[in-house]
């Protein structure tokens, strides 16, 4: 194994699916570990992750088969069965060496309520969905704004998390300060057992844990990484600290509140939703989430709703097959869910959560050790410590937000300032092949205005770090920043250098054909990319198969498109459009354009039918048709009258990118070939009339 | 889904869930036998014209059964792409991939398991 690294999630999911990749198995085995409770290297196997990539098209590569089943869920996980569970945990913790029955007992209920938190994680990330009661089920999506209260309980069995998820934005969300607290508390608690020298309760050690750690998680996700807004209410003063805490406070001792009420608490949190339907709209539902069926009668009592569901246990993961992907519970659409994801929510709640497979090829998060620190942009950023037991991921986590080993962690460094360079090679190709030079053959997917902008300005700066091109890109994900190196790498306009990219000369000759909007020179560099070639061969039909992957079309097609080689005319198909006939040529397939639309009666037609008409007829660029006309125009070969007028909204979805100079640097924006100025620049040119020229 | 709201010969019933999906349920059916089992203990099992009564939770229960037992048989199902695309990236162009019979089991059981108690609740599949 490699020393821990420091990691993000998507730079993880990249580690996770280069170990399928690289697995001769299909499938790993899914383990949690409690290092304070399972004894040495024990592990609780959770069942199998089997990764379903699907089969390559042409143009694509299988690690980017396997990353997007990773990213998009595309695996499903056949859970252990409880008893399994129950025995092999109650094994690692050694409960069967304890000798007074009563205690045996208890920490063997304790166990079995520990691994109820293998179900929640599920129904927190979305596996499985609460159970919910049915009239509250029937009531759901909401139709109008209404207040959801959550309990500890929602927090912590995925009650929250499924609100978040899909009843979000009507649902406004409110977590009382008590559920924090609450969470705050079993934290506390297990830190004080997980401290001590001695651990006497490992069962006991193991449920606060799971509680405690999976709960934080859940309320920090909420917090940092998902758009809900949650309400809070003005915490509450004295009765607050007699619920979770001994205090000698002589108030509380005169209350009576010197022993943790559990009921009190649950008051607490109903008190927050009454105080927050006292300040409501009187039409304003607030309704109260909990798991807890005393609270959920409380609530229905004091004439208030309760938005209950069962308690969530292991029997609704137990031995049963759960997918990445699933349906959505009202709209029917479908979901997916990161399997990364799932690796980190066990690995915060557990401790640590490990992926397995049948030759010993592993990848390993862990969430808390002796030996790792814990920083608060570590959970702004979601990082976790991970390794694996091979070399490229390690080369591959290298990553902008990644750099730092545990030592250096520790120290209390800083995060680190630049990126490394990731191996390209570890991702992509196959361990066999893993020292040879990668071609770069696949498609890949960008924001065209985006990459002309990184072309441009690194160009001018001829070198750039990762973390500076993320800059420029306007993106958080490494991850993200992938694809634009390698379709620059493919056309080697830049190399790879020590901290980041640095350009070519083909790069700067590039800039200047794009400043210069010089379509033909760009497109002869552009094509250097293999897989964008190949597509451009099979707009012009020069071949019958498409090369390039599914997932690049919509770029390839923007840049296809900004460089006058293709045109789609929505609902139809994509028009290949390399023709550029003369002045002369063009002002006949003009004017016979025309005639089709306007008939005998020499009427004003729409512009953007013409030159669409130009497109499929003709295979004419509208760019060019433009110009074209212009000219024909000035040679007098044609007279040309335009009219201004509301553009019909019904084909403003009929645009093309187009390239332009603005404040000297070259830009991408799209255009619709409707508008009113599109034909003639500064005049409303919506509709337009052709007639012969004298020449 | 739906539940009574009188216990009258009239059976006027209101709908308390409703779901519909625009994903071809069928489509990670490899065996194409096992369609038409499918489609019997599902569709036509609970079609509107047939009587309440037989289109209990009950009868839901045994066409959950129907479909765990071809989800779970080895070679009967396979993962195929859905209709929908990467919503996490924006113009992303990749197709989500399902084991769509075991999304539906899946999705089904979760229903039963909520409504399965529910007094007179019965099922209607068009």
């Amino acid at each position: 194994m490699n020393e821990y690294v420091l990691t993000s999630r998507s730079y993880a999911s990249l580690a996770v699916s280069r170990h399928f990749e690289r697995s001769k198995s299909a499938g790993s085995i899914l383990s949690v570990r409690e290092d304070k409770c399972f004894g040495d290297d024990g592990w609780l196997d959770l069942g199998e992750i089997r990764l379903k990539p699907g089969t390559c098209e042409p143009g694509e590569e299988i690690g980017d088969k396997f990353r997007e089943a990773v990213d998009l869920g595309f695996f499903e996980w056949s859970c252990s069965r409880t008893e399994d569970l129950v025995a092999k945990a109650s094994e690692l913790m050694r409960l069967g060496e304890e000798q007074n029955r009563e205690k045996k007992q208890e920490r063997g209920d304790k166990t079995v309520r520990a691994l109820d938190a293998i179900a929640c994680v599920a129904a927190r990330i979305g596996l499985i969905h609460p159970m919910f009661d049915a009239g509250a089920l029937s009531e759901m999506p909401f139709r109008r704004p209404t207040t959801v209260v959550a309990d500890t309980s929602a927090v912590l069995q995925g009650g929250l998390d499924f609100v978040v998820r899909f009843l979000y934005p009507l649902a406004r969300i409110k977590v009382p300060a008590i559920a924090h607290m609450e969470v705050l508390t079993a934290a506390d608690n297990y830190l004080r057992l997980r401290r001590a020298a001695n651990l006497k309760d490992k069962a006991k050690t193991l449920l606060e844990h799971v509680r405690s750690q999976g709960g934080q998680r859940a309320l920090l996700r909420l917090e940092l990484q998902t758009d809900a807004e949650i309400e809070r209410s003005r915490l509450g003063a004295d009765p607050l600290r007699g619920v979770v805490y001994h205090d000698s406070d002589v108030e509380d001792k005169n209350l009576g509140l010197q022993a943790t009420q559990r009921s009190f608490a649950d008051r607490l949190i109903f008190e927050t939703a009454r105080q927050h339907l006292s300040q409501s709209s009187p039409d304003h539902p607030v309704i109260l989430m909990t798991a807890d069926q005393g609270l959920a009668r409380m609530t229905l009592g004091e004439g208030m709703q309760p938005l209950f569901f069962e308690a969530t246990r292991l029997s609704a993961v137990s031995g049963r097959r759960l997918s990445g992907t699933n349906f959505n519970p009202f709209d029917g659409t479908v979901y997916p869910l990161c399997l990364t994801n799932l690796l980190w929510e066990f690995a915060v709640t557990f401790g640590m959560a490990r992926l397995k497979s049948s030759d010993d090829n592993s990848v390993e998060v862990c969430a808390i050790g002796d030996e790792l620190s814990w920083q608060p942009y570590h959970a702004t950023d979601d990082l976790l410590w991970l390794r694996t037991t091979s070399g490229p991921e390690k080369e591959a986590m290298k990553s902008p937000d990644t750099a730092m080993s545990s030592e250096q962690r520790k120290s209390g460094g800083t995060p680190p300032p630049e990126p490394r360079a990731k191996s390209r090679k570890g991702v992509t190709v196959s361990s066999d092949e893993a020292t040879g030079p990668r071609a770069y053959a696949g498609s890949y997917k960008f924001s065209l205005p985006k990459m002309v902008v990184l072309i441009n300005r690194l160009a001018q700066s001829g070198r750039m770090t990762f973390r500076e091109a993320m800059a420029v890109l306007e993106i958080k994900s490494p991850v993200q920043l992938e694809d634009y190196r390698n379709f620059l790498l493919a056309g080697t306009f830049i190399e790879m250098v020590d901290s980041g990219i640095q350009c070519t000369q083909l790069l700067r000759d590039l800039d200047t054909t794009l400043k210069k909007l010089d379509l033909d020179a760009a497109t002869t560099l552009f094509r250097r990319v293999q897989s964008f070639s190949g597509y451009v061969d099979f707009l012009s039909s020069d071949r019958n198969d498409n090369p390039a992957a599914q997932r690049a079309l919509s770029t390839y097609q923007a840049l296809a498109e900004m460089l006058g080689m293709c045109f789609e005319v929505p609902d139809e198909r994509v028009y290949g459009t390399f023709k550029h006939p003369t002045p002369a040529a063009f002002a006949e397939l003009a004017l016979d354009s025309y005639d089709r639309l306007a008939g005998a009666t020499q009427r004003y037609v729409m512009t953007g039918l013409w030159l669409e008409d130009l497109v499929r007829e003709s295979g004419i660029h509208p760019l060019t048709s433009r110009t074209l006309l212009e000219e024909a125009r000035m040679m007098e070969l044609i007279e040309r009258y335009t009219e201004g007028s509301t553009p019909e909204t019904r084909f403003q979805n009929h645009t093309l990118h187009v390239l332009e100079i603005r404040n000297g640097q070259p830009t991408v924006r799209k255009l619709g070939i409707f508008e009113g100025d599109f034909l003639i620049p500064g005049k409303s040119s919506v509709s337009i009339r052709l007639k012969r020229g004298q020449a | 889904m739906t539940n009574p709201i009188q216990q009258l010969d009239s059976e006027l019933h209101e709908q308390v869930y409703c779901w519909e999906t625009e994903e071809d349920i069928w489509g990670s059916l490899k065996d194409v036998g096992q369609t038409a089992k499918a489609r019997s203990a599902l569709i036509e099992a609970f079609d509107p014209s047939k009587p309440i009564g037989e289109r209990s939770m009950d009868q839901l229960r045994k066409a959950l059964a129907v479909l765990e037992e071809i989800a779970g048989s080895p070679n009967a199902t396979d993962w195929s792409e859905c209709n929908e695309l990467d919503r996490t990236m924006p113009g992303s162009q990749v197709y989500l991939r399902a084991n769509t019979v075991l999304l539906l089991y899946r999705h089904l059981l979760w229903v039963w398991d909520v409504f399965k108690q529910v007094p007179g609740a019965s099922v209607t599949v068009r």
